[in-house]
């Protein structure tokens, strides 16, 4: 058991909002989570970008989905129907306080959800607030809407870079946690030439990612959430000692649907062998 | 979805770059025509190439099947290093079927490019074996990469269109009494659907297309595989509403 501020986990691995769908599609491969984070949903739904999506690059790859999503109606109709086995986590996105407190308000009607993953840190829309540097009067009004309106868990996720400064204007504004970090803006080339600027994932973004993970903890003292390039048990124990107190897995899931429970035995296995 | 252990049995030159794996599983799978199945190039330790890469099944036998694989990049290059008795790693089938069921009666009219071989060749022999009269028209760019023996294999009527000599598939089709078909099936390359469509769209009443377009997970959960609707907003994820589409739902 964990305790990430208000909320208990029944162990620190969280799936990372994007990289498993929406919830309604294989709820027994995340049940061994200790939370589910939804792809990130709008008060609109959104179509999203043109293709191509996603090139692959040296030990990961750079995706531009662009938040593809049914609107905050959408889901709700959508999850209704679903049992959820785990600690149920909405990543939100809205362009002004007005929007995230439409959106917020209706998330509050299903009981079921624990808590909001605020995403100020998508690098695939144009977020002017946010990228490539961030707006920390923009991040504090935001989080203090969402505090505003629930009393529900309000972990907010940032960019990389930026994410020392905003994490401490996250903590003054009352959020429970702060996830350390999104994707790396970046771009890539498709093997045809097509030249497609997104957000780096996967193992080459980890060694940058503990880096965030560990300047950060040393600038606030509400709990950070590590996500990026978690592919084994080890990647865990890294985190963990780096600052974090729980740990995201996000796209290896795509190579392996089951990552979550092998890196989660991998990583109760290394703690047994410790001293 | 669960990963599905392999084995290489066999690992077959059968043109300049095109390869046929033949893998080993355990139990007995239950695969349509159209489906696909991704597999992990490269060991589970590393980290490159990080996705895995989908592939039609081109044939099932037993515990036996069979893929068709064209060299052109770095997970290619990596299969094509396999040998028998090497493990490989496999999640599928995904994706949705052709519909050969309700509607392939009539004459059929499977048109292929390059790789989508791979795609039609299961297909065209369950099309044979419920009595469908197939003609076949595959097109490939170079008179070295056609591969004799799998084409044989299909053992229906096929016109084989190489473009540096004879230009594109659609070249052939043109010359075609295309109205006497009831079923067109088309796998390739985006650009040869797109004009293969646009010529038999209206003269044969059913046309389903099989896109060979990237993927990031093959299941549905990342979005990364967008087709856009014909009609309406947004896209369809190839992987789980495809990779097979009614001509006249999608727009290329
Ligand atoms: C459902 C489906 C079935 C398929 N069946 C077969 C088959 O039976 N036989 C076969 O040989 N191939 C098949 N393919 C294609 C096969 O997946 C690719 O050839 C393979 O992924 C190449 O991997 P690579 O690492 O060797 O090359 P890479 O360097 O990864 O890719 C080279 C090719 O992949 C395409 N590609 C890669 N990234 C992108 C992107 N972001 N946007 C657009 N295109 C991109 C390009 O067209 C390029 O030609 C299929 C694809 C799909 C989606
Ligand atoms: C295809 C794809 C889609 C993503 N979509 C979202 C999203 O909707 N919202 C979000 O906050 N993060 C999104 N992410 C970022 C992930 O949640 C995660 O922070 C990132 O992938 C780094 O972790 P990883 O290296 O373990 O994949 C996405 C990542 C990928 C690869
Ligand atoms: S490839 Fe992931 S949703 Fe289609």
């Amino acid at each position: 058991m964990i305790k990430l501020g208000g909320l208990a986990l029944i162990n620190p691995l969280i799936v990372a909002s994007g990289t498993f769908g929406l919830g309604d599609k294989y709820p027994e491969r995340y049940r061994h989570a200790g939370a589910f984070i939804c792809k990130t949903i709008t008060p609109l739904p959104r179509a999203g970008n043109p293709p191509p999506r996603i090139v692959e690059t040296p030990s990961g790859s750079v995706n531009y989905v662009g938040l593809e999503n049914p609107g905050v109606d959408g889901f709700l109709n959508l999850i209704r129907r679903i049992r959820i086995p785990t600690v149920f986590i909405v990543s939100v996105y809205a362009e002004s306080t007005a929007d995230l407190a439409r959106v917020l308000s209706k998330m509050e009607t299903e009981s079921r959800i624990s808590g909001y993953e605020l995403n100020l840190s998508c690098p695939n829309i144009r977020q002017r607030r946010v990228m490539p540097s961030v707006d920390p009067v923009f991040v504090r009004r935001m989080v203090k809407t969402a505090r505003g309106l629930t009393r529900k868990w309000i972990c907010a996720k940032l960019p990389p870079y930026t994410c020392i400064d905003a994490a401490q204007v996250c903590e003054d504004a009352g959020a429970d946690a702060v996830t350390v970090s999104n994707t790396y803006p970046s771009i890539a080339f498709t093997p045809k030439g097509h030249r497609m600027q997104g957000g780096l994932a996967g193992p080459a973004v980890k060694p940058m990612a503990l880096y965030y993970v560990y300047q950060t903890s040393l600038r606030v003292r509400i709990p950070i959430v590590a996500s990026g390039g978690v592919t084994a048990g080890r990647d865990v124990e890294e985190f963990l000692g780096a600052g974090a107190k729980a740990v995201q897995v996000g796209s290896i899931q795509y190579v392996d649907p089951g990552a979550l429970r092998r890196i989660l035995q991998e990583w109760r296995a290394l703690r047994m062998r410790r001293p | 979805m669960d990963e599905i252990a392999s084995r290489v049995l066999q690992n077959k030159k059968v043109s300049d770059s095109y390869h046929v794996l033949t893998l080993g599983v355990r139990e007995r799978l239950t695969i349509f025509p159209g489906q696909f199945v991704q597999i992990l190039c490269r060991t589970p330790g590393e980290t490159t190439p990080f996705l895995r890469r989908p592939f039609s099944v081109m044939d099932i036998r037993g515990r036996a099947m069979d893929i068709l694989y064209k060299v052109i990049g770095p997970g290619t290059a990596r299969m094509s290093e396999w040998r028998p008795g090497d493990s490989v790693s496999i999640l599928g089938p995904f994706g949705n079927a052709f519909s050969i069921d309700d509607t392939a009666v009539g004459p059929a009219l499977v048109v292929a490019g390059g790789t989508g071989l791979g795609g039609v060749h299961y297909l065209v022999r369950a099309l044979k074996s419920r009595g469908v009269s197939v003609t076949f028209v595959y097109g490939v760019r170079f008179r070295r990469e056609t591969a004799p023996a799998v084409l044989k294999s299909l053992g229906v009527k096929t016109e084989v269109v190489v473009e540096e000599r004879s230009g594109v598939v659609t070249n052939r089709l043109k010359k075609m009494a295309l109205e006497r078909f009831r079923n067109c099936f088309v796998c390739g390359p985006t650009g040869m659907i797109r004009a293969t469509a646009d010529l038999v769209r209206g003269r044969i009443p059913m046309i389903e297309v099989s896109l060979e377009e990237m993927m990031g997970c093959g299941f549905g959960i990342c979005y990364t595989c967008p087709v856009k609707k014909r009609t309406g907003q947004g896209y369809y994820r190839a992987c789980d509403e495809g990779p097979v589409f009614r001509e006249e739902m999608i727009s290329l």
